[in-house]
């Protein structure tokens, strides 16, 4: 039935479930954590009260993440809508305007959707506008490039980078840096990591990216999702520990159990 | 009978990632078939989209076009211009690969993929900049950051290892140590992430990628 090597991995799948949906369950039912604030998100309002102090457009990226919703990216970019969804929100609040670069074209539609809902939930829909959403290519030099050139006319106070970058992180990042914007960037693309930190004035990285998607809404079931994530996260390290003293003494039913 | 705004694709959504999941863990013919059907539709829906981008990208330009929008209009025309240039070569080397390869790869090779690596170019003055404002000494991160770069980058050069022979041993073991078990912190974490937002996807509590939230 299954294939052989992937029950270990199946058993972890559902175990991780199974604890989200019991933290969801109790976020509903009144038990909440705290969570810690992410400087990360909350300079989002800084960047776009920049926008609005300078009269200058915010621009946001989703990376080129070839593909998009059709690979493995799509988690990545899910989030990144979230998180779009908030900044759009921000813009809307402020009256700044909100421009989104889009490498994969089947983004086009759900960033429209997403920029739109966030207009019509701050009352000022009759604001939004179809060409706020700028699809370039989804090739990976000539959305890099177009995006340079839209910085370099349109000078944007603020920049947000949230999504799945590969090596155009550094070309994106520093274009708007050089056009003097105020950058915030995002990404749990390991490989990407180290030129945001260095690109941007702040960072979300690792699983902080999906953490932070999530708790923008500040949905009482979201906030489940996270406290989900870090019982899970002490659960790995548990693990990891005991099987690291296990393995030195010789015992590898830890591994031989992942393995099977 | 009222029903949720959004509750037909979020219940495709949930099916197709489920399948998807079984797809992957389980051996039996049946699954793999709808695996393969999926990806198949997926090619299809892929084919359509590009279709539909065509015909947007007219609608979008030729108002601009026609319009002279300042600032834009030129774009536009180099835009359609080359649509249409491309989609003649493309058909020309289908139909007729005597007369029309030629032209076709050379405006592929000569021209795009040359254009495409001048601007991957700009990657080495971007990460010396970027590297630049980075490394000053602000914080005890930065100065981290600072130390690890300089023995990483004497560490890959051989004047590091004649200035002090302990140079390229000290990088190694950062590179194979440090940044191994960070990276690998970070792959768990950022995995276990992605696998809880598509867990929301399934059960219907985030709904983003549908386009509102």
């Amino acid at each position: 039935m299954f294939y052989s090597g992937r029950i270990g991995s199946f058993g972890i799948l559902v175990l991780i479930c199974i604890i989200v949906y019991i933290r969801l369950r109790q976020v509903v039912v009144g038990k909440s954590p705290t969570i810690r604030r992410l400087p990360a998100l909350e300079s989002v309002e800084e960047a776009v009260g920049r926008a609005a102090e300078m009269g200058r457009p915010v621009f946001f990226n989703a990376g080129y993440a070839a593909g998009g919703l059709t690979t493995i990216e799509a988690p990545i970019i899910g989030a990144a809508m979230s998180l779009l969804h908030y900044t759009a929100r921000l813009t809307a609040r402020y009256g700044t305007g909100i421009t989104i670069f889009l490498g994969p074209i089947n983004m086009v539609p759900v960033s429209m959707d997403v920029i739109k809902a966030a207009y019509t939930i701050e009352g000022v829909e009759s604001d939004y506008r179809e060409t706020m959403v700028r699809w370039l290519s989804d090739s990976q030099f000539v959305y890099t490039s177009g995006f340079m050139g839209a910085c370099q006319r349109e000078k944007p106070a603020s920049h947000v980078m949230m999504g799945g970058f590969w090596y155009e992180s550094i070309l994106l990042g520093e274009a708007g840096r050089n056009a003097g914007a105020f950058t915030v960037g995002g990404t749990p693309r390991q490989g990407q990591v180290h030129f945001m930190v260095a690109i941007c004035d702040y960072v979300l990285i690792g699983d902080e990216y999906y953490a932070a998607a999530a708790s923008v809404s500040r949905d009482p079931e979201e906030i489940g999702s996270i406290w989900g994530a870090d019982d899970i996260k002490i659960l790995i390290l548990g693990l990891l520990i005991v099987g690291s003293i296990l393995q030195v003494l010789g015992i590898d039913w830890i591994t031989q159990l992942l393995k099977l | 009978m009222a029903f949720e705004r959004n509750i037909g694709p979020k219940i495709v959504l949930s099916i197709t990632i489920i399948l998807m999941v079984t797809n992957y863990y389980l051996s039996p013919q049946l699954f793999q078939d709808i695996g393969k059907y999926i990806k198949e539709f997926v090619v299809v829906i892929a084919a359509v989209m590009l279709g539909l981008g065509f015909i947007n990208a007219l609608l979008r330009d030729i108002p601009r076009i026609t319009k002279k929008e300042p600032g834009q209009w030129y774009f536009s025309l180099l835009t359609i211009i080359f649509i249409f240039v491309m989609l003649f070569l493309c058909a020309g080397n289908k139909y007729m690969p005597g007369t029309f390869s030629g032209m076709y790869s050379f405006l592929y090779q000569e021209v795009y993929r040359v254009l495409g690596n001048a601007i991957g170019a700009f990657a080495a003055f971007f990460v010396f900049t970027a590297t630049f404002r980075a490394m000053r000494l602000k914080t005890l991160e930065a100065g981290a950051y600072t130390i690890s770069h300089i023995l990483a980058v004497l560490g890959n050069a051989p004047i590091g290892a004649v200035i002090w022979p302990g140079i390229p041993i000290i990088a190694d073991w950062i590179n194979e140590v440090v940044v191994s078990a960070g990276l690998r912190g970070f792959i768990i974490t950022s995995s276990l992430g992605g696998v809880i937002l598509v867990f929301r996807y399934v059960i219907g509590k985030s709904e983003t990628v549908l386009g509102s939230a």
